[in-house]
C-alpha cells in the first residue's frame, strides 16, 4: 500500500478540521473528546462513552451524525429490550396470494448507532450487539444481512445508579477500540453554554462530509505510514499489559489481546491523519494507548481492593516501557 | 539533511556503543587490576623480575576490551538506532526512522541535536578507579623482599650438653678407663646421631635424660670409691709411719674401694689404677704414697666438678631416690607405690540403697566393668486408684472435646488465625 503524499494529507486535514470547528461549536470545552471519537470512527472503530447524564454524549452523536451526513440510529437500552427489537425480525407478509417472511431491518440498520445506557440491556441483547459489531452484518434465521458502511456503535453508559444494570462482558468490551470518559466542563465552558444555548433548542449543525467522504477519510488512515519501530513500540506496550511482563501489570488479571494490539496501531494512524502528517509515530501511540487499552485490562481482586485502576496501569506501563526497543545502557541516563 | 541526520544518528550510537562496552569491561578491568596488583605485591616481596607481571597484566586487560567488545556487540546501537533516539527526544514524530525509510523528507537540521544522554560516570569510576589505585599501591608502596635466612638450628637437649661436658673433663683430666669414656660417648653420639626433630621429642627426652643420670651416678660411684681408697691411702700411710697395722674397717674399705674403681660403671683410669694396686702390695715409698693420695684427690675433684655438670643426677644419687622406685616411694603420678584412690562419690560412706555406689578400691586393677557391688530390695511405686474402671461395650472413657482435633490438631496457625478472623 502506497503511502500518503503531502497534497492527499493536506484535502484530508482540511475536511477533518472543518468536520472538527462544527462539532466544537456544539460541543463546548470538549475538544480532547472530539478528538478522540474521530479517531475512533476514522479507525473504524465502535465507541464507548462513559460520562454522568447531561454532559452532551448523546448531543455529540447526533451531532456526529449531522455534520457527517451519516443516518443516525438512537436505541435507548432498557433490561426488556430483546434482541429481535434492535437486529429486526421476520414478518409475514401476504404477497398475491403467498405469505413469506420478510426481513423487516431493526434500528441497527443505520450508519451511526446511538446505544444509550448499553449497560442496562440484558446480557442477551448486548450479545446480541456482537456479531453487529465485529462482522457488520446481522444474522436472523439463518439469513445474514449486511449493515450499511460505514456502521459505527457509540454506547454510552453511566458510571452511576449501577442498580439493575448488567456490566459488559469482557467480550462485548473488547469490541470497543475506545472507552472515553466525557468530562465535566469547568465554570467557563458552562458559561459559554449558558450564553450560546438554550434549553429545548436543537443546534445548529451543517453537514461537511457524507458517507462517501468519510470512507475515503478512512481508506486515507489505513494508508498512514507505521514505522517498525513503533509497531515493535505497540507489540511491547500491548505485551506489557500481562502479568509477569512488567511490574506495572504486576495486579493484573488478564492483560489486552491482540486486538488490542490491532486497534492501537488503527488508532495511532488515524490520529496521525487526524494531526496531519503521513506517518504515525511513538506519540501518536502514546495518545491512543489509554482508551484502546483501559477497558481491556482486567485488575485481580487484590488490586482493586488497593484502590488501582486500569487507566493508572496503562499510564504505569507507558512510563515503563521505552520507545526504543534496544536498551540503553545504565551509564547512560535521559537527560 | 540525510547526511546531517544520519551523522547525528552515527554519534549517538558510537557515544551508546562506547559507554556499554565501558560499562561491561570495567567492572572485569578493575578485577584484572586487583589481581595485577596482587601479582606485583607477590613478585616485589619475592624479588621475582616485573615484566612477566607487566606483560600479563597488558594481556589481561587486551583480553578485557575483547571481551567486553564480543558481549556487547549483539546490543550495539546501530545509526537508525540512533536516528530512532533523535527522533524520541527531539519530538519529531518519527520522521527520521520515515525518511531512513524513504516515506516522506528529511526534517531540517537543528542546532544543538545530541541524544540527551547525562553519563553516569560514578558508576564508571567507582571500580575503575579503586582498580588502579590499588595497583598504583602495588607498584609504588615500599616493600622489603624477604631475607633469605639460614635454617634454624636447633640446639641440643640440656641434658647431652651436661654429659658431654662431663665426660670432657674427666677425659681431659684423665680420671677414667678411656675405654669407658669412649662407650659414654658413644652413647652420646648415637643419641645426638638422631634427627633434631626427635631431640625433644618424648623418647628422645626420656634418652637423654637417662643418659645424663646414668653418667652422673656412674660418676658419682667412681667419685665414691675415690673417696674411700683416698681414706684408706690415708690410713696406710699413717700406719707405715708409725709401723702400726692396718684397722681392719680400713682393708675392708680398700678392697671395696678398689672393687668399686675396678669393676664400676665408670673405672678408674689404668695408671692410677696400677699405683694403688701396687700400693695394695706395699712396693710404694711414703712419698709416692702422698703423691698417689693427692692424684686421688684431684681425681676426686674432676668428679666432683663433673657432679656439678650433671647436677640433677648428682641430687638423684646422692638422696638414692628413683622414680618408681619401690613401696617407700612417694604416692602420686609417677612416684609409684599406693594406687590413686578411685571414687564415683564424693563421700564413701554415703551408701544408700537405689543409689549410686561409691567404687572404693585399694587396687584399682582389680576392678572391672560390671562387677556387682551391691544387691539391694525394692519394688516399683503403682498407683491402685489409677486404674480404669471396667466399662459397657461401645462406651468411652473419656467425652473428649468435639473439633479439638480439627481445630488444634489439624490447622495451621495462619489457618487458625483465618478462621478466627471470619468468625468474628
Amino acid at each position: 500500500m502506497d503511502p500518503l503524499n503531502e497534497t492527499e494529507i493536506a484535502s484530508a486535514g482540511a475536511q477533518l478540521q472543518r468536520l472538527r470547528q462544527e462539532l466544537n461549536g456544539v460541543l463546548f470545552g470538549q475538544e480532547a473528546l472530539i478528538d478522540g471519537v474521530l479517531t475512533g470512527l476514522l479507525a473504524r472503530g465502535h465507541l464507548l462513552l462513559e460520562g454522568l447524564p447531561g454532559l452532551g454524549k448523546t448531543e455529540l452523536v447526533k451531532a456526529l451524525s449531522r455534520a457527517m451526513g451519516l443516518q443516525a440510529k438512537r436505541i435507548q437500552f432498557t433490561p426488556d429490550l430483546l434482541p429481535g427489537d434492535i437486529t429486526g425480525s421476520p414478518i409475514l407478509q401476504e404477497t398475491n396470494g403467498r405469505r413469506e417472511f420478510v426481513f423487516q431491518p431493526g434500528p441497527l440498520f443505520g450508519n451511526l448507532i446511538l446505544a444509550d445506557e448499553i449497560n442496562r440491556a440484558s446480557p442477551k441483547t448486548q450479545s446480541a450487539l456482537l456479531e453487529a459489531m465485529q462482522e457488520r452484518r446481522v444474522t436472523v434465521m439463518g439469513e445474514s444481512h449486511p449493515l450499511p458502511d460505514p456502521f459505527f456503535v457509540v454506547a454510552t453508559q453511566n458510571p452511576i445508579e449501577l442498580e439493575g444494570t448488567y456490566p459488559l462482558p469482557e467480550a462485548q468490551l473488547d469490541r470497543f477500540l475506545f472507552k472515553l470518559d466525557v468530562p465535566r466542563a469547568g465554570a467557563a465552558v458552562l458559561e459559554e453554554i449558558v450564553n450560546r444555548r438554550e434549553m429545548g433548542v436543537e443546534p445548529t449543525v451543517q453537514a461537511v462530509l457524507n458517507a462517501g467522504e468519510w470512507n475515503a477519510l478512512s481508506a486515507l488512515a489505513r494508508r498512514i505510514y507505521m514505522p517498525p519501530v513503533v509497531a515493535n513500540y505497540i507489540a511491547r506496550l500491548v505485551d506489557a499489559t500481562h502479568p509477569g511482563s512488567s511490574c506495572a501489570a504486576e495486579g493484573v488479571k488478564f492483560g489486552a489481546s491482540p486486538r488490542a494490539a490491532l486497534g492501537l496501531a488503527a488508532a495511532a494512524r488515524a490520529r496521525a491523519l487526524l494531526e496531519g502528517r503521513i506517518n504515525a509515530s511513538f506519540e501518536d501511540v502514546a495518545a491512543v494507548a489509554p482508551p484502546v487499552l483501559g477497558h481491556r485490562i482486567l485488575l485481580d481482586f487484590t488490586a482493586r481492593l488497593a484502590g488501582a485502576t486500569s487507566a493508572a496501569v496503562v499510564a504505569q506501563i507507558l512510563k515503563e516501557v521505552p520507545r526504543q526497543a534496544r536498551e540503553t545502557p545504565v551509564t547512560l541516563a535521559d537527560a | 539533511m540525510e547526511t546531517f541526520w544520519l551523522k547525528q544518528g552515527g554519534r549517538v550510537a558510537l557515544g551508546v556503543n562506547g559507554a556499554r562496552w565501558l560499562e561491561t569491561a570495567a567492572p572485569a578491568f578493575a578485577l584484572v587490576c586487583f589481581a595485577s596488583g596482587c601479582s606485583l605485591l607477590l613478585a616485589r616481596r619475592e624479588a621475582w623480575s616485573l615484566l612477566p607481571v607487566t606483560v600479563a597484566a597488558a594481556i589481561a586487560a587486551v583480553a578485557v576490551a575483547g571481551f567486553a567488545w564480543r558481549r556487547t556487540r549483539k546490543k550495539w546501537f546501530s545509526r537508525l538506532d540512533g536516528l530512532v533516539r533523535l527522533e524520541a527526544v527531539l519530538g519529531l514524530h518519527n520522521r527520521l526512522s520515515c525518511a531512513a525509510a524513504g516515506v516522506g523528507p528529511w526534517p531540517p537540521p537543528q542546532e544543538g541535536v545530541s541524544g540527551r544522554f547525562r553519563w553516569r560516570w560514578q558508576r564508571l569510576a567507582m571500580p575503575v578507579g579503586c582498580g588502579l589505585v590499588f595497583l598504583a599501591a602495588a607498584f609504588w608502596m615500599p616493600i622489603t623482599p624477604e631475607p633469605i635466612l639460614p635454617p634454624a638450628r636447633i640446639e641440643q637437649p640440656l641434658a647431652l650438653a651436661q654429659v658431654e661436658k662431663a665426660l670432657d673433663a674427666l677425659k681431659r683430666d684423665a680420671v677414667a678407663d678411656p675405654q669407658a669414656l669412649e662407650a659414654q660417648e658413644q652413647k652420646l653420639e648415637a643419641l645426638r646421631a638422631q634427627p633434631p626433630e626427635a631431640w625433644y621429642s618424648q623418647g628422645g627426652l626420656e634418652a637423654s635424660d637417662a643418659l645424663r643420670e646414668k653418667t652422673g651416678h656412674d660418676i658419682a660411684a667412681l667419685e665414691r670409691h675415690l673417696d674411700a681408697a683416698t681414706q684408706a691411702l690415708a690410713a696406710m700411710e699413717f700406719s707405715q709411719g708409725n709401723g702400726a697395722p692396718i684397722a681392719l674397717d680400713k682393708e675392708t674399705q680398700w678392697n671395696e674401694a678398689m672393687q668399686g674403681l675396678q669393676s664400676g660403671g665408670m673405672p678408674l683410669n689404668k695408671a692410677d689404677l696400677s699405683a694403688l694396686t701396687q700400693c695394695g702390695k706395699n712396693a710404694l715409698s711414703p712419698q709416692q704414697l702422698q703423691a698417689l693420695r693427692e692424684k686421688l684427690s684431684q681425681n676426686q675433684a674432676t668428679c666432683r666438678a663433673a657432679m656439678q655438670t650433671v647436677g640433677e643426677a648428682l641430687a638423684q644419687a646422692k638422696t638414692g631416690f628413683c622414680e618408681g622406685g619401690g613401696q617407700d616411694a612417694p604416692p602420686g603420678p609417677g612416684g609409684g607405690g599406693k594406687t590413686a584412690p578411685l571414687g564415683l562419690r564424693e563421700k564413701a560412706a554415703d551408701i544408700q540403697p537405689q543409689q549410686e555406689q561409691r567404687l572404693e578400691s585399694k587396687d584399682a586393677e582389680h576392678t572391672a566393668l560390671g562387677d556387682v557391688m551391691k544387691v539391694t530390695t525394692g519394688s516399683h511405686k503403682v498407683d491402685p486408684n489409677a486404674g480404669a474402671a471396667p466399662t459397657a461395650g461401645g462406651a468411652t472413657a473419656s467425652a473428649g472435646a468435639g473439633g479439638e482435633a480439627v481445630w488444634k490438631t489439624a490447622a495451621s496457625p495462619k489457618e487458625e488465625a483465618v478462621l478466627r478472623k471470619y468468625f468474628e
